[in-house]
């Protein structure tokens, strides 16, 4: 009964990890950007939750109305503004440009916001929970990532399969030069998708706020997660992002469950066993496209 | 001069590697002499904290102006501290410290503040900076992280070194490079703060108080802290055991976990009615939110360096009822040496100044001042060794209580009191402390037995 509990734990907590790695997935897959202040996004999303909760006395959850735009804004910016000089077959200077903005992020939080470890409280349903035996509890709050988490993807799988804006998005994936010929704006798309990155991550830091407590410097840890779940699942599959994410959660419970009943092992090693397997037999993920 | 320069060299280096394997060693160490000695180690440090009642200094607060401290040698004055990092809760209150102190001293003592940004290399190196640039003495305090390499940063430079605000055992242990014996941990370090030994009797204490079946479920993680405190042998299982407990340790899990279904399924399973551990603010909310997810919620939650902060009480799902040890208070029966201020009054006067309720950082910020002040009048002068024998001869009523670097436990190293309670719902602020025990401070006031959490 506890096994099977620490897969149901796992499934709730991969939701979670889910819901970071798809905004680092999307910008991957479509311009093979990677972020590294992905997770110090995810805090600010988190902060800017904060902000408007305690100014306008909203719930969380309601809060998202204005923070998802706020970040969608913000990712659409900063693509046009920065991100777009920096991409280029050379993966390194996206990286030094993202690992930058990530320690400005956290400075800036730390100046804002002091040191002070922060909560979202949406009251008492964040420790009420669905019973299901007397072993086995689902909690509402985890059971809520995972439906926003898998509603996000699968929103997100829609778009990409079936809008014109979702076809454009392939187009300059595989073929920028190409699709450029074709009329398609590339700078301007990245944008969008940029944004929509934000957007998705904004949502898993208000999540992630309203799990547990988070301070401005919790970001890379974060960070580690979601790439994990990327690569675990393949890299700019939108489906393999949610079995990525489901995989190295039910890793992290079942890996805490063996050290509770054998006394060795832990949650996050096997999680990075888990990657590590993966990244050594199939480099490309679980559901990846083939690598060229 | 030859022969300490190169016996201080092998110590820095030791610490390099010792700040790589996270002090484990030394705190694992470092409670091996505390459970032998824990007995007694009480009895001693009760009866000093009852010499630290009566103030001995009257001076009328805030009218001390700069004048009142014309008779010190002008001094440059080194203050280091993680102010941004993972540790900046601790140093939080630097800022009304610092502003209150350099109001006091005017120009005569130049303060120099540096940040240790959470990282022991720059500790060290800030307080190399420090020493470049004249400073007659530097104080330090925020976990051994910061007081071990600021210490041996000042060993190497010569210059006097003023530490708290981290156990004692830890910071001796790897300063000095070896277990606690008749010398000094470096002859250029004075020390002050509580031990381990103080930790183990006040939870023993706080749990004394609660009516409940004698069974503690540990979260011990797998960082120094809780490799230290859950060591079977070395940590607080055998004082634990010793008083009739029986430990619920699932191991050792690492912090970075996300997820405690396991160990909260065990603690069910076994009744557990105590839960302990050491453990950050984020892992610890994590923890609750899923323990009471999972309908855990045991009558008893006495966590170690997780509940020190009221701004962190705020963001676990359930604040109420949390109990800890207890650094310093608004209520200590104390004074300071510097301003006569209360210990209640410097709280107001840090709530009026910041808006913020007080942290328990801000009596040990203020004290070490006070130490640093009180040698320097007696020094009289800059001159290094001749500051640095007044710091030994420290005998002073401080903020956090008597501060005697003669009164052991081991040479330029003294400890101060520590009580136990737990965080309820207040009325000013969201959560205050509620003091429940006070073994080793009697005068501190008491509000009454711990409350068990409903």
């Amino acid at each position: 009964m506890e096994w099977l509990n620490a897969i149901v734990q796992g499934i709730m907590l991969g939701g979670l990890f889910a819901l970071f790695a798809t905004g680092l997935s999307l910008a991957f897959g479509v311009m093979r950007f990677v972020n590294l202040a992905h997770g110090d996004l995810a805090i600010l999303g988190a902060f800017v939750a904060v902000s408007v909760t305690s100014a306008l006395g909203l719930n969380p959850f309601v809060s998202l109305v204005i923070v998802v735009p706020v970040m969608l804004a913000t990712g659409y910016a900063l693509q046009l503004g920065a991100f777009n000089f920096t991409i280029s077959a050379d993966p390194l200077p996206s990286i030094l440009v993202t690992f930058g903005l990530g320690i400005v992020i956290q400075n800036v939080l730390l100046e804002t916001y002091s040191a002070d470890s922060r909560g979202l409280d949406v009251g008492s349903i964040e420790i009420e929970s669905i019973r299901i035996t007397d072993a086995i509890a689902i909690g509402w709050i985890p059971l809520i990532t995972l439906i926003v988490a898998v509603a996000v993807l699968g929103a997100l799988q829609l778009m990409l399969s079936r809008t014109p804006l979702g076809r454009a998005f392939r187009a300059v994936s595989d073929d920028p030069p190409t699709a450029r010929l074709m009329g398609i704006n590339d700078r301007n798309l990245y944008a969008v998708a940029m944004g929509i990155a934000f957007a998705t991550v904004a949502v898993a830091g208000v999540f992630l706020g309203i799990r547990q407590s988070f301070g401005p410097l919790d970001g890379p840890a974060q960070l580690l997660y979601a790439f994990e779940a990327v690569v675990i699942g393949g890299l700019g599959s939108v489906w393999g992002t949610l079995v990525g994410g489901l995989l190295l959660g039910v890793a992290h419970t079942v890996g805490g469950q063996f050290e509770v009943a054998y006394g060795y092992g832990s949650g996050p090693l096997v999680g990075h066993l888990v990657f590590l397997v993966v990244l050594a037999t199939k480099p490309s993920g679980l559901l990846g496209r083939r690598a060229e | 001069m030859a022969e300490p320069n190169k016996r201080t060299t092998s110590r820095r280096q030791f610490l390099g590697s010792a700040a790589a394997v996270g002090l484990g060693g030394g705190l694992l160490a470092a409670c091996g002499d505390d459970e032998e000695a824990a007995p007694a180690a009480t009895t001693t440090t009760a009866a000093a904290a009852t010499t630290t009642a009566a103030p001995t200094t009257t001076a009328a607060p805030t009218t001390t102006a700069a004048g009142a401290f014309s008779d010190l040698p002008p001094a440059k004055i080194g203050f280091v501290t993680p102010r941004t990092g993972p540790l900046a809760a601790l140093g939080e209150t630097d800022d009304f410290v610092l502003g209150q102190m350099r109001e006091l001293f005017g120009d005569r003592i130049e303060i120099i503040d540096k940040d240790t940004e959470t990282d022991a290399t720059r500790a060290g190196e800030v307080t190399n900076e420090l020493i470049a640039e004249g400073a007659h003495l530097v104080l330090c305090g925020g976990t051994p992280d910061t007081t071990i390499p600021v210490a041996a940063a000042c060993d190497l430079g010569e210059t006097p070194c003023l530490s708290t605000l981290a156990p004692w055992q830890p910071h001796y242990i790897n300063v000095k490079g070896g277990a606690p014996g008749p010398e000094p941990a470096s002859v250029w370090n004075h020390h002050f703060f509580w031990g381990i030994e103080h930790l183990t009797a006040v939870f023993l204490d706080l749990w004394a108080q609660a009516d409940v079946e004698p069974i503690i479920g540990a979260l011990w993680g797998g960082d120094p802290d809780g490799l230290a405190f859950g060591d079977a042998e070395l940590g607080q299982p055998p004082a634990f055991i010793a008083e009739g407990y029986t430990i619920v340790d699932d191991g050792r899990f690492d912090l970075g976990t996300q997820d405690f279904s396991a160990q909260i399924a065990s603690f069910k399973d076994n009744n557990v009615q105590i839960v302990t551990g050491v453990l950050p603010p984020p892992v610890f909310a994590t923890y609750q939110a899923q323990a009471l997810q999972q309908g855990f919620n045991p009558p008893v939650v006495t966590v170690a360096k997780g509940l020190l902060f009221s701004s962190a009480i705020a963001t676990y799902p359930k604040g109420d009822g949390l109990s800890s040890e207890i650094w310093w208070t608004d209520r200590y029966p104390t004074m300071s040496s510097l301003t006569g201020q209360s210990a209640n009054e410097l709280a107001e006067a840090y709530i009026a100044a910041t808006g913020r309720n007080w942290e328990q950082p801000l009596g040990y910020g203020h004290a070490v001042w006070e130490v640093a002040i009180d040698a320097l009048r007696r020094a009289g002068t800059t001159e290094k060794t001749a500051l640095n024998e007044a710091i030994g001869q420290t005998n002073l009523d401080t903020q956090v209580g008597n501060v005697n670097f003669n009164a052991g436990p081991v040479p330029q190293l003294t400890t101060t009191s520590l009580v136990g309670g737990q965080w309820v719902a207040g009325e000013r602020f969201p959560f205050e402390l509620f003091v429940a025990v006070n073994t080793f401070l009697p005068d501190h006031p008491i509000d009454g037995p711990l409350r068990l959490i409903e």
